[in-house]
């Protein structure tokens, strides 16, 4: 606060974020999660083809629980930046411009996120 | 058709300047990536279950060898692009910002290769 209690700058420290900007920012990181993700499918794969003793490590890391947890974080990322995506390409076509819009689908990319990653994984552990 | 419209006027406006073209790009690749990123769901939960020679016999087979490479290529363009515009808004120094996006530009592409080479190999036979 300032001293004479009067109105402040908007910084990043004191700011509160919109929903807008920290859907904006998560697009960003799950974006790069995603990336990293495909460096370890190269080194799945390359270990299936190039050796199979390391393939069973990598399989047997992939499984762990950290293993589990890291694919489960792709999976969130996965969805998260798939409607994200989605809604980015809509804002392309020139649709959904308006700040309460921008606001209804920000929630609503992170309900489907959620849903889909869940039903998802639900599935899968399901068989 | 509206929707159409648009888009095909927006391709053609890639024709010209190198931001619009990125920007043409990056959602080409995204869409792309989309129906790609599906397909992989489906197929991903069966691998946990594969032994080592059941996985290559799945990955040799052509109606799953080649939407895998044409997936991985889609995504990997997709990451390049996108990890471009990150380091371009984040890292403000100009001789940090070029060797950063070289050093991505190289590690996407080798990245790329290298596992396209690998589903290839596999499917034509070849042991290495």
């Amino acid at each position: 606060m300032s001293k004479e209690g009067g109105p402040l700058s908007p910084h990043l420290t004191i700011y509160r974020w919109p929903i807008t900007m920290i859907l904006s920012i998560l697009h960003r990181a799950t974006g790069l999660a995603l990336s990293f993700g495909l460096l370890v499918f190269a080194i799945w794969l390359g270990a299936a083809v190039l050796d199979s003793v390391v393939h069973d490590k990598v399989k047997v890391v992939l499984g762990s629980t950290i293993g589990q947890l890291f694919i489960f974080g792709w999976c969130l990322s996965f969805f998260f930046h798939l409607s994200n995506g989605i809604r980015h390409l809509i804002w392309d076509a020139g649709y959904m411009f308006e700040k309460r819009q921008a606001n209804v689908s920000s929630w609503f990319v992170l309900v489907m996120t959620v849903f889909l990653t869940f039903s998802y994984w639900f599935l899968v552990k399901a068989g | 058709m509206k929707l159409t419209a648009r888009f095909l006027k927006s391709v053609k406006s890639a024709l010209s300047p190198t931001g619009t073209q990125h920007w043409i790009e990056q959602r080409l690749s995204g869409l792309l990536s989309i129906a790609f990123g599906i397909w992989f769901l489906f197929v991903a939960p069966g691998f946990s279950g594969y032994s080592h020679e059941d996985l290559l016999l799945w990955i040799g087979k052509p109606q799953h060898a080649l939407p895998l490479v044409i997936g991985v290529l889609t995504i990997t363009w997709h990451s390049w692009l996108g990890v471009q515009v990150v380091i371009e808004d984040y890292v403000h120094d100009k001789q940090m910002r070029h060797l950063s996006l070289r050093i991505s530009w190289l590690s996407h592409e080798i990245l790329g290769t290298f596992i396209v080479v690998m589903i290839l190999s596999t499917a034509f036979g070849v042991v290495w």
